[in-house]
């Protein structure tokens, strides 16, 4: 049965002036309580600034018992690795295992080199920065001494409490383009994009699979997740209007770019049904909804869509 | 009224091979029933490994509803400071402007050195680091971009949500040495050793509030607190042993090594009672206690304590 997530808005309240986390929290146990899979949170410091992902999904596994939390997602070379294999183990002891970590690179604007400078990190080979910090939290996350001599410098290091489940939490990588895909079937254990189309989906997750064959991993053990953003609203003007002003808000952009780039619907609750459905449909096992617009009546609606499709 | 802390056994528990925090947080729930006033974690990445107290107290933040949370002590040299602020400022926001954030510079020993180069943070000046790191956060969380350009460069920076509470959580130091009280006065909001004696605490204090007022501020205003450690139990060699035990066993070196330069007690309830409140004679208004294991009893004695002394 596919899974269905929910985005906390963390962004959103913050550019709205709104810093309090009681609100957030109130939506995670509602999206729990109307029967959400998982729940999720966004990452940016100072490029695109909202709460502290892994500090506000410590307090959500603390007012949660059911849900699986995740990043979506969170941009690892941003962090020193031995902290965030720290940091994370702690968060998947508290959340008892529930915890989904979904990564990226961010985009290459003026805001997220700003934002690689005040965490002191070279924007340059990003990637393999990302990619050498998971090998080096997966290797911590053994709870065994680790010596490593790379990017970093650990002589017999242990970090506190190992992850609850052995061997730490499922890493999803959200990389969409062909390069992207076969670092996901080599080295991650889910895709998590935000740009597919469903009649796209099949084809690109067939990359991911053959990747991790090629790497002689299980193709079938990786997750197939995808981010998307609605509006449901009957009426399809509106919908596409609040889609439209949501966009242009968050990422200062004209609206068509970022639907160019990110599958996004606005229409109606008939059609998102279809929509999510058609993603299941292309193989995806798991789909996360960030909405734009009121979230309370969307949160009730999607819930009344995933009981429609059987999920 | 003098208040009363509890320090949750994160260390220990990862000493003993138990990783899961569902017991911790229940400590924290019954700690903040049994009316303690504040609700404390300790750091370190890789040095003494434990739990990651911000990420653990927001936990704790969220299962809470009164007591203050707090850091004992967080080092925050071994952070980057915006991702510092950033993480800060959400937990302030989980606990409703509750945090307190204990700092410290770590000791010098290999296994702390080691601990600095895992993290990518020099080892040198790191008392210099921990106070830009601090301006920093406070600029940080003040709301506005900020322009830096020191050991770290921010170009109109903002980060996330401000902390609840304006300006940020109260930065308590937990210097012990001649230079650490003035560095306190000067620049931080509380005082927070946990090697001073209840003889030792007024005088110490003193200077403390003398550096504030010669750095222009409100030497009132500097909070006077107190880290302490303790084995109740009315069997006084029993107590001692199982303080000895603790401190050995946490530290990994002989227990009066550490007996001198941390001050601890083991005896009876009484005793206990009669040497915190000798702390809060000395001027202490918030003393935090660790307890030498047998955490659901001692969290019991200490909370019968704070009756007796009238601290509730």
């Amino acid at each position: 049965m596919p899974k269905l997530g929910y985005l906390l808005p963390t962004r959103e309240r913050v550019m709205e002036g709104q810093g309090e986390t009681g609100p957030l929290l109130a939506l995670a146990e509602k999206a729990e309580g109307l029967g959400f899979d998982s729940i999720w949170v966004g990452d940016s410091v100072t490029a695109k600034p909202r709460h502290d992902p892994l500090t506000l999904l410590a307090a959500v596994a603390g007012r949660t018992k059911k849900a699986e939390l995740g990043t979506a997602v969170l941009l690892p070379a941003l962090r020193n690795p031995v902290l965030l294999a720290h940091q994370v183990a702690t968060l998947d002891q508290l959340c008892e295992g529930r915890l989904i970590l979904g990564i990226g690179i961010a985009a290459d604007t003026p805001a997220v080199r700003r934002d690689f400078e005040a965490t002191g990190v070279p924007f340059d080979k990003r990637v393999a920065r990302m990619n050498e910090a998971m090998l080096l939290c997966r290797a911590l996350w053994t709870g065994q001494p680790v010596d490593w001599t790379g990017l970093w410098t650990v002589k017999q290091g242990t970090v506190g409490p190992t992850p609850h489940r052995p061997g730490g939490p499922p890493i999803w990588y959200g990389g969409f383009q062909p390069a992207g895909r076969a670092r996901t079937g080599r080295l991650y254990d889910g895709w998590f994009p935000s740009q597919p189309k469903p009649e796209e989906y099949a084809a690109q997750l067939k990359d991911v699979r053959s990747a991790a064959r090629t790497a002689g991993r299980d193709p079938a053990a990786i997750a197939a997740a995808m981010y998307v953003t609605l509006v449901i609203d009957d009426d399809p003007a509106r919908a596409d209007a609040t889609m439209n002003d949501y966009l242009v808000r968050y990422y200062r952009m004209p609206a068509a770019e970022t639907r160019d780039r990110e599958r996004c619907f606005a229409g109606t609750e008939a059609g998102a049904a279809a929509w999510i459905k058609s993603y299941a449909d292309a193989g995806a096992s798991h789909i996360m909804l960030r909405f734009a617009g009121d979230i309370e009546r969307q949160l009730d609606i999607a819930a009344r869509i995933k009981r429609a499709l059987g999920w | 009224m003098p208040k009363l802390g509890y320090l949750l056994p994160t260390r220990e528990r990862v000493m003993e091979g138990h990783h899961e925090t569902g017991p911790l947080l229940k400590l924290a729930e019954t700690a903040e029933r049994l009316g303690y006033d504040s609700i404390w974690v300790g750091d370190s990445v890789t040095a003494r490994p434990r739990h990651d107290p911000l990420t653990l107290l927001a936990a704790v933040a969220a299962r809470t509803r009164r007591a203050e949370l707090g850091t004992a002590v967080l080092l925050p040299a071994l952070r980057n400071p915006v991702l510092l602020a950033h993480q800060v400022a959400t937990l302030d926001r989980i606990a409703e402007g509750r945090l307190i954030l204990g700092i410290g510079i770590a000791a010098d020993m290999p296994a702390i050195r080691r601990e600095f180069e895992a993290m990518g943070v020099p080892f040198d000046k790191r008392v210099g680091r921990m106070n830009e790191a601090m301006r920093l956060c406070k600029a940080l969380w003040t709301g506005q971009p900020v322009d830096w350009s020191k050991l770290w460069t921010v170009k109109q920076g903002t980060v996330g949500p401000t902390p609840h509470r304006p300006g940020g959580p109260p930065i308590w130091f937990g210097g012990g040495l001649p230079a650490g009280r003035e560095r306190t006065g000067r620049l931080y909001d509380g005082w927070f050793p946990n090697l001073p004696t209840p003889e030792e605490y007024p005088a110490q204090i003193a200077e403390v509030r003398a550096a504030a007022k010669a750095a222009g501020r409100d030497p009132q205003a500097i909070t006077g607190a107190i880290y302490l450690t303790l084995a109740i139990d009315d069997d006084a060699r029993r107590a001692d042993d199982k303080i000895n035990d603790y401190l050995a066993n946490y530290y990994g070196v002989p227990a009066a090594g550490m007996r001198a330069r941390q001050r601890s007690y083991a005896g009876s309830a009484e005793g206990a009672k009669a040497w915190i409140k000798s702390y809060a004679d000395a001027g202490a208004t918030h003393v935090m206690l660790r307890f030498a294991g047998d955490h659901e009893r001692h969290l019991e004695l200490g909370s019968r304590i704070k009756r007796d002394l009238g601290w509730s």
